[in-house]
Formats: C-alpha cells, sequence, structure tokens
C-alpha cells in the first residue's frame, strides 16, 4: 500500500507539473492572442526523452487520454453544426470548397511522395496540409470582432466543407494505413460513407427524439450520458474500421437542441483537457533528432500552403462579392493548421511509428498556428501599406 | 433602400445585412445562443464591422421596439387582443426564470390559460407539448381571460 502510495504521489506531481506547465503556458498564449495548441506540442517536445527536460508524466494516464482527446475534438466539432449547416455550406460554396481541396492537399501530397513516404503516408500529408483548424479560426473571428463581416460567412462554409470532408477521408487514411486487402478498405469506406450519410439524412428525423432521450436536467447526468454514449459510438466505429474520430463526429451531428445546448458547455472543459493530453502525447512520440531533418519540408511546406490558402479565400470571397481587404483577410483567416493536422498525422504515425510525418506535422502545425492568426490580425494593414507603395510605384 | 440580405454563419447563426439609402451599412448577427450583435460597417471597406454591440434577446426587443416606435414595456400589453373576454397575449420569459418544461409549471391547471405558442429565434412551435422546455430565449404566447393571462406572466417571474 505504502509503496503504491508512493508510486501515485510521483504520478500526480508529474502529471501535475506537466499540466500546470500547460496551464502556464496557455495563460501566456491567451495573453498575447496565440493558440494554446503551439505551446502544448513544446511542452510535449521539451520533456521528450531525448529532450532537455525529461519528465515520465503518467504515460500510463496520458496515451488512454489522448484517445479521448481526439474523440472529444471530433464530437464537440460536430456539437457545433446542425446536418443543415453542413449542406448549406456545400450549397453556397461547393466550388470554394473544391479549390480548396485540390490546392491545399496536393501539395502535402506531393511533398509526401518527394520525401519518399509511400502512398498512405503521402495522403496523410495531404490531409495535414488541406484542413485548416476551425477551432483557431472561430476564436480569431471572435476575437477580432470578425463575426458580422461580410466575408465571415465564405471563411465558414470553407471550414464547414472541410470538416464534412474529413468525415469521409479519415476513415479512407485509417483504411489505407492499416494496410488491409483492397476489398477490405473499400469495404471500411463503404461502410463509413454510409454512417455518415445516414446520420446526415436521419438526424432530421432521429436527432429530436436522441435528443429527448438523452437530455436531462442533472448537469452530472448529461455529462455521463453524452460522454459514455459518445465514446461507445467511437469505440464501436473504431471496431468496424471507420475510425473512432469519425463516430464521435457523427454523435455531435446526431445531438441537437437542448441536450447538445446542454451538454457543450460540461464538455468543452473535459476536451481541453484530454485534447491537451493528445497534443502532449504526439509530441512525446516525436523523434527529436528527426526534427533538425523536418524543419526543412516542413517550412518550405508551410509557406506554400500558407500561400495557397490565401489564394482559397481569396478566391472564393471574389466570387462572393468581397472587396480587396475583406478577400484577403478571408484569405489570411484561412492559414492557421492546428488540432485537426495533429489529428491526422497522429493516425499516420501510430500506423508507422518512424514516419517523419511527426515531426514534420509538428513543426508545420507550429509554424501555422502561430503565423496564421498574426498574418490575418495585420492584413488590412500589410494590404493599405502594399497599396500605397504600389501607387507610389505608379506615380 | 436596398434589399437585406441574409447569410448562414454554420456554427455561429445567421447575419443580415443592408445598406441605407444613405450608403451607410449596418447589420445584425442572430447567434443560435439567442445573443444578438448589431453590427455597423466601416464607410471605406464595405465587408468590415467597425461597431459591434452584444445584446441579449429582451435588449434588442427593446430595440428593436423602440426603432419601430412601439409601445415598450408594461403598457405593450395593451396590444394583447381581447375577443369576448377571451384574450391573447405574449411575453419573453424573464432571465432569471431558468429553464422548466410547461408541464413542469402546471400552467393550465394552476392560472386556467393555456400556452399556444413558443417563439425561439423566430421559429414558432405552434403546438408546445408539455415536455416543451421554456427558458429566458423564448417568447411565449398564452390564451386565456385577461386575469389568467397576468397568473401565467406572474408565474415566469416566481417559477
Amino acid at each position: 500500500m505504502i509503496v503504491a502510495a508512493g508510486g501515485d504521489a510521483l504520478l500526480l506531481a508529474e502529471l501535475g507539473a506537466v499540466i500546470l506547465a500547460c496551464g502556464l503556458l496557455a495563460r501566456l498564449a491567451g495573453h498575447l492572442s496565440l493558440s494554446p495548441i503551439p505551446f502544448y506540442l513544446l511542452v510535449g517536445l521539451l520533456i521528450n526523452q531525448s529532450g532537455p527536460l525529461h519528465v515520465d508524466a503518467g504515460r500510463d494516464f496520458i496515451e488512454p487520454a489522448a484517445a479521448i482527446g481526439v474523440v472529444l475534438l471530433l464530437f464537440t466539432l460536430g456539437l457545433e453544426y446542425t446536418p443543415t449547416e453542413l449542406t448549406v455550406g456545400l450549397r453556397t460554396n461547393g466550388l470554394g470548397g473544391l479549390f480548396d481541396l485540390v490546392a491545399n492537399a496536393t501539395p502535402g501530397y506531393l511533398f509526401g511522395v518527394l520525401l519518399g513516404l509511400d502512398a498512405p503516408q503521402s495522403l496523410a500529408l495531404a490531409g495535414v496540409t488541406y484542413i485548416s483548424s476551425s477551432g483557431i479560426i472561430a476564436k480569431l473571428l471572435g476575437d477580432l470582432g470578425r463575426t458580422g463581416n461580410r466575408e465571415t460567412p465564405v471563411v465558414l462554409s470553407i471550414l464547414v466543407i472541410e470538416d464534412l470532408v474529413m468525415a469521409f477521408y479519415l476513415p479512407l487514411l485509417a483504411g489505407l494505413l492499416a494496410g488491409g486487402s483492397a476489398g477490405s478498405i473499400v469495404a471500411s469506406v463503404s461502410l463509413a460513407v454510409a454512417a455518415v450519410v445516414v446520420v446526415l439524412l436521419g438526424t432530421v428525423r432521429v436527432g429530436p427524439t436522441l435528443s429527448r432521450l438523452v437530455f436531462t436536467r442533472s448537469p452530472e447526468v448529461l455529462l455521463l450520458t453524452v460522454l459514455g454514449l459518445t465514446l461507445l459510438v467511437a469505440g464501436a466505429a473504431e471496431a468496424l474500421q471507420v475510425s473512432a474520430a469519425v463516430g464521435a463526429f457523427l454523435v455531435g451531428i446526431a445531438l441537437s437542441g437542448e441536450a447538445a445546448e446542454r451538454a457543450e458547455p460540461l464538455l468543452m472543459p473535459l476536451r481541453d483537457v484530454f485534447a491537451a493530453a493528445f497534443f502532449l502525447l504526439f509530441a512525446l512520440e516525436i523523434d527529436l533528432g528527426a526534427i533538425p531533418d523536418a524543419i526543412g519540408p516542413a517550412l518550405s511546406l508551410a509557406v506554400l500552403t500558407a500561400v495557397t490558402k490565401v489564394a482559397t479565400g481569396w478566391w472564393s470571397a471574389r466570387r462572393a462579392g468581397i472587396a480587396t481587404r475583406g478577400r484577403w483577410r478571408a484569405g489570411t483567416t484561412l492559414i492557421a493548421r492546428g488540432e485537426f493536422s495533429i489529428v491526422i498525422a497522429g493516425l499516420a504515425v501510430l500506423a508507422d511509428p518512424d514516419s517523419e510525418i511527426g515531426a514534420i506535422a509538428a513543426s508545420y502545425v507550429l509554424v501555422l498556428a502561430l503565423v496564421g492568426p498574426l498574418a490575418t490580425r495585420f492584413s488590412d494593414e500589410l494590404v493599405a501599406r502594399f497599396s500605397r507603395r504600389r501607387q507610389v510605384a505608379v506615380a | 433602400m436596398e434589399e437585406i440580405r441574409q447569410s448562414d454563419l454554420p456554427g455561429v447563426g445567421r447575419c443580415y445585412e443592408y445598406a441605407t439609402a444613405a450608403g451607410q451599412r449596418v447589420g445584425v448577427v442572430v447567434r443560435s445562443s439567442g445573443r444578438r450583435d448589431l453590427v455597423v460597417y466601416a464607410e471605406d471597406d464595405p465587408d468590415a464591422v467597425v461597431e459591434s454591440v452584444d445584446m441579449s434577446l429582451d435588449e434588442a426587443q427593446t430595440l428593436a421596439a423602440a426603432l419601430t416606435d412601439q409601445p415598450l414595456g408594461t403598457a405593450r400589453a395593451s396590444l394583447a387582443a381581447v375577443i369576448d373576454g377571451v384574450a391573447v397575449d405574449w411575453r419573453s420569459v424573464p432571465e432569471g426564470f431558468g429553464s422548466r418544461t410547461i408541464g413542469d409549471l402546471q400552467i393550465r391547471s394552476r392560472t386556467g390559460a393555456s400556452v399556444v405558442a413558443v417563439v425561439r429565434d423566430g421559429e414558432v412551435d405552434p403546438a408546445p407539448a408539455p415536455d416543451r422546455v421554456i427558458d429566458s430565449r423564448d417568447t411565449v404566447v398564452v390564451l386565456g381571460t385577461p386575469d389568467a393571462i397576468a397568473d401565467v406572466f406572474a408565474l415566469f417571474e416566481t417559477g
């Protein structure tokens, strides 16, 4: 008993120190109006076993916590949207979504091929560069008071389409990474597609009933019910090779109304804790020796796909009749990559622990999660300065 | 006046905006949480918000009434239609009410009046069931004698 208590004391102290470090850095990030994600990754790199401040930080806790973190990230994402909102995005800005997919996934895939990664790993890198961080961007739009801006519907419609694409992409990637036979990959992807379509179409009818069944006025009961249901569906989806993340996303979409509104504030703090564990574990798994080699490709990829994101937003905003400065704001807003790039890279690393993709994705997200918000914050000033200089040049 | 433009903000709500004849552009963000932002767009950048006022639903209704010069507060009760002693009146649920179902409140047995509709975010529930939860985002439409209706509104204040 005493020995066990001693072990617990160390576990608690190490875990506490790491979580406290994350908390302090997240506070700093908040003061600087930056996303905390790069800071969590930095903590993970520092306490990495080849890192300068190696701490064993309760791996037995962090590993399952990280898996729950991914599930909750996708669940709360699904909770944000109603099925109608998902389809509205496709209807109003389908072309912008297609531009986004082609312009931002292609560089990732080609880089993967150039770096000698196999096809599934390259496809994972395509996902890393394709998906913007809806978490960072939603917060950014609020912080900068741009929710009512006329280019904002364009930005949000692109994010919604990306999230919808993820629902089909994740099972495909999971199947390819698992390296099953063509038949089993086709089977799991078809199952995932069928599940997504059924949930999207069925939620309108079944959603209110499900939400009524789940709803209760006790926060405690609601929290346990929703959390249990989400983990159960995520586990079942994983067992069926559809990917736990997609299962969780679909539960989030299916829950609506009163139950969703009450569950969201209860689950958000839980998501923040477990997602932090996920970012930590991702950084802990990285071989620090691979970082120097990864920085070159990661930086080039960051520059290239920052430009392609700006092009995506600029073009979509122009199609929506937005003027110059708004086009640049829409473009720069989309640069930020974050949680979902790490989720995708995490799948690739899980399938092949020696993959360089972990180090590349970490460096890539570190750069773009910080540069993206800064670029869009100063977008108006940059455009003004640039157009003034051009006028001077013309004169 | 140019036509009002409505756009969807997935995950946030909706946005309405238009330009006045004088060219000033104003808008309203309707959040699915029930809150409203009254926004004013920049003169030199038609797409950027320069001023934003965050309001609760009640505050927004007060502003809407003021803009159209309608009677405010208690005086608004005179808008209620009275036909042979039966009246219809509506009121938004006060902030302090919390949330309860119509069945829990036992509105009909305690007051004799009936809730005939609940309006939330512009969406009308024309036949609310007893398990319908109401809270401060709702406007409740009540049918009954004027006294019974007053009792219902008192219930919202006292629970």
